[in-house]
């Protein structure tokens, strides 16, 4: 039993890192513009873009 | 003859072979045509960038492309408030792109501006048109950035969103915030209340009760902070002494129930004791959390926003007899304008000249219209065929147009204001629910405090948590989403949020005709012939003369497909008023009026609301069609089926021809209303009512934009103009009027399957309530009575899917 004081700080740490990365996510945008990521599957990239 | 050669390949614009500004153009080796210079370079553009992918993937056309008129300083002035440093080089800048029609165009403007080295960051909203750009300002001017954008075809306005929708938009995102980290912090507190549910050691117990402290700390204060926000306000409202309101919030025994339970926990740690409500908390804020965000994501669902109608920036000016092209800008009143081709720049009166204008965009009819001098012409308005020196009047923000998108962004503001303080149904039951929960539950715990003072926390905690309307409140915007989500695969785009729990009150339909009831197109209804010549070939002898022509008589012959006839375009000539000529082997063909087409047209059947087109030859009559704009296939059992439920259908039209009451008279339809101006229009909807109640408008042209704003309920079809279907709440993809029908029987279910959720979820509410009052009932099976009674109320909103086949 003892190892839960271990455990819980660890399992801690990563609800910390969860929640840090879903609000950067949502700040970020992401959660904007559902449409257009949900299309972006099919816009192929050029390797190559020609610069300007 | 290449099919592309009847489209313009950029913007799919019919061309005409004897069009006076068709230009061809080599692009990737391949010779297409174009409607403009405009056209021409925005393709050459796109394909010299290697991003011709784009017209691959497009779904929609694209608007005609028009040049900047602009000085760069009139520029920088212009988009001031939109502009920001983000550091020493890098400036960034909100636009709003009127023509992103699709997810390619997000794309296409995305990969144009990154290609360019001065730019950082370009990001593409497809659904609120907003383009935010970062990039070197001294390397490249705002003109230039915005030069490169029309150079692919996109103008581009200062991002300027009603705060409405700001607040909106900035509430959804906090809310979605809110609930991600409520549903992660739920998940840990859970997984350390485990340890309690198996039996931990008491030591272990402790460090559980401080790290679920912990991790709760920030559900309360940051996840929870709208509810205790909420009921601080309402409570502010009724100490208010001025004005005190006494509609209390359903937040307050929220709030109290949350405060409670959380003072309790933090008391039972500090002691060791093992009353601990941390996982009860969290699953109750999550929960509850979640009901808020689909029930204000179901209400606030983002309009689109609006656009003003496109006037062209340049007129041809005469100045001294002598034309300049100029912008409307400097334009000064009573300058002489020359209209040769195109949309009409200004308001104003016909000097001299004559011309044929097709004036759909104001009252919805396609048929031109003659205008000679001392008749007035209309900006946005379409010149066919002809030439007019007009004295300009009005334009740009001044012009009739602008006015009339001016009143129908009004009448929208109004519309949405309405509705959005139209108070939830839920708001009203807390009204009387609220103070008979607060009175239960001080009564209970007071009870409990004189008989047995160790139980008057948990019933206090009962009470107040089974009593929380999280079933009710999820009633309406589960069903309403099912509903909507149901619709849409139908191909019923629903964009305003009160249509579903409107529709079924609704007794009165108003259609507009031509374009709505009507195919909105020239078709030949019934040809006579008065040769040997079968009416086959009569048709296709018509299509061949009319194959090069733009007037909208011309689309009803361009169907007939084999044509053994091919005039030459230079054999063909269209006579202003009279119709059209052809020539071949020294045989004259004639198509239009009778007295100009025949020498001694012979006396026809007159078929009701249809128009009679002679064809002859060398002066001798060969045929006679009757063209009509039919009706759609299924109007007539719509209306019919509209009817037999009781519904009131009425007709509302812009034309003025007999033929309103003859479709009138073929749907059954007890009431019409032809020659309507779009202000007659709406006087209209307002006295229906007057009379009998909500009304519901069905319509399609830029005309009807105002009178679709005013309706309760507006519905356009998917050819409808952009107008239209920014004034509709709900949009017919597939151009199907019985969809109608559809709409109403779903919106029928959705009512009843919401009065069923909301009888359930009241009934248990109260039935708990007692329960928890006598201490029968402990907190935490409280809150899983009220997740089990939302999952119902969800399940039953469920049932608005049809079984998948």
């Amino acid at each position: 039993m003892a190892s839960f004081y271990l455990i819980i700080p660890v399992a801690i740490i990563f609800c910390i890192i969860a929640v840090s990365a879903w609000l950067w996510a949502s700040r970020s945008g992401q959660y904007d513009d559902l449409d257009r990521e949900a299309r972006r599957i099919f816009e192929d990239d050029d390797k190559n873009p020609p610069q300007i | 003859m290449n099919t592309e050669t009847t489209h313009c390949f950029h913007c799919q614009e019919l061309l005409a072979r004897d069009y006076p500004q068709r230009y061809s153009s080599v692009i990737n080796n391949t010779s297409r045509f174009f409607c403009c210079p405009a056209c021409a370079a925005v393709a050459d553009t796109i394909y010299n960038l290697g991003l011709e992918q784009y017209y691959r993937q497009r779904d929609e056309k694209p608007q005609r492309p028009t040049p900047i008129t602009l000085s760069a300083t009139e520029l920088e002035a212009q988009y001031q408030s939109v502009l920001r440093a983000i550091d020493e080089n890098i400036s960034e800048i909100q636009l709003f792109i009127p023509d992103i029609h699709c997810t390619s165009c997000c794309w296409l403007i995305e990969k144009r501006l990154l290609q360019l080295a001065a730019v950082r960051e370009a990001h593409a909203q497809f659904h609120s048109h907003k383009l935010t750009v970062r990039w070197h300002k001294t390397s490249l001017s705002l003109h230039d950035l915005l030069q490169s954008l029309q150079n692919i075809g996109y103008r581009a306005a200062p991002w300027l969103p009603s705060t409405q929708q700001e607040t909106i938009q900035s509430q959804q995102k906090k809310m979605l915030q809110r609930l991600g980290v409520a549903g992660i912090l739920a998940m840990q507190i859970h997984m350390v209340a485990m340890g309690s549910y198996f039996g931990a050691e008491a030591n272990i117990q402790r460090w559980l009760d401080v790290v679920a402290l912990l991790l709760s700390l920030p559900l309360w204060f940051y996840c929870a902070d709208i509810f205790f926000s909420n009921a601080k306000r309402s409570l502010s409202n009724l100490l208010n002494r001025k004005q005190p309101s006494f509609a209390l919030s359903m937040d307050i025994p929220i709030a109290l129930a949350i405060v409670a339970a959380a003072i309790a926990s933090i008391i039972a740690v500090i002691k060791g004791t093992d009353d601990v409500y941390f996982d009860s908390i969290a699953m109750f804020v999550f929960l509850l959390l979640g009901a808020r965000f689909l029930e204000t994501q179901a209400r606030n669902r983002l309009t689109e926003f609006a656009q003003e109608p496109t006037l062209p920036q340049t007129c041809v000016r005469l100045r001294d007899e002598k034309p300049e092209t100029i912008s409307t800008h400097s334009l000064q009143m009573r300058d002489c304008v020359l209209i040769n081709n195109g949309i009409v720049p200004v308001d104003g009166t016909v000097l001299s000249g004559s011309a044929a204008i097709e004036q759909a965009i104001i009252t919805g009819e396609f048929l031109p219209v003659q205008k000679q001098a001392g008749d007035t012409v209309i900006a946005g308005t379409t010149l066919i065929s002809g030439e007019l020196i007009v004295q300009a009047e009005h334009w740009g923000a001044d012009s009739h147009i602008a006015h009339l998108h001016q009143r129908m962004e009004q009448a929208l503001s109004n519309k949405q204001y309405r509705h959005a303080t139209a108070r939830l149904l839920y708001e009203k039951v807390a009204q009387f629910f609220t103070p008979i929960v607060l009175t239960l539950a001080s009564g209970s715990a007071l009870f409990w405090w004189w008989t047995d003072a160790a139980r008057a926390l948990p019933s206090l905690l009962a009470v107040l948590v089974a009593s929380c309307p999280c079933a009710l409140t999820l009633a309406l915007p589960t069903a309403l989403t099912a509903a909507t989500l149901q619709l849409r695969r139908h191909g019923i785009l629903i964009t305003g949020s009160h249509v579903l729990q409107m529709l079924p009150s609704i007794a009165q339909f108003v259609f507009d005709k031509t374009g709505t009831l009507t195919q909105g197109r020239m078709h030949v209804i019934h040809t006579q012939t008065f040769s040997h010549f079968s009416a086959e070939d009569c048709l296709a002898l018509a299509g061949a003369m009319e194959h090069y022509s733009l007037h909208p008589i011309a689309s009803a012959f361009r169907t007939t497909l084999k044509t053994p006839i091919v005039f030459a375009a230079q054999d063909i000539t269209s006579l202003l008023h009279c119709g059209i000529e052809a020539k071949q082997h020294d045989d004259i063909y004639r198509l239009g009026k009778p007295t100009w087409a025949c020498d001694n047209p012979q006396q026809q059947s007159v078929i009701d609301g249809a128009m009679p087109i002679y064809l002859s030859k060398n002066g001798t009559a060969l045929a006679v069609f009757f063209l009509g704009d039919p009706l759609r296939a299924t109007a007539l059992h719509s209306i019919q089926q509209l009817q037999s439920s009781g519904i009131h259908c009425t007709i509302a039209s812009g034309d003025h021809s007999a033929a309103v009451q003859t479709i009138a008279n073929t749907l059954s339809m007890s009431a019409a209303h032809r020659n309507c101006t779009p202000e007659q229009k709406v006087s209209l909807i307002e006295n229906l009512r007057q009379q009998h109640g909500a009304v519901l408008m069905v319509g399609d042209g830029i005309n009807d934009g105002p009178v679709l704003a005013h309706a309760d309920i507006s519905v356009a079809l998917a050819d409808a103009s952009q107008t239209a279907q920014l004034a509709a709440d709900v949009i017919l993809l597939n151009n199907r009027l019985d969809d109608l029908l559809v709409l109403r029987s779903v919106a029928l279910r959705t009512q009843k399957i919401v009065q069923q959720s909301l009888i359930w979820a009241l009934l248990y509410n109260l039935s708990i309530l007692p329960l928890a009052a006598i201490g029968w009932l402990a907190p935490v099976h409280a809150a899983i009575g009220m997740a089990l009674s939302s999952l119902l109320v969800t399940l039953n909103a469920l049932r608005l899917f049809p079984r998948q086949r």
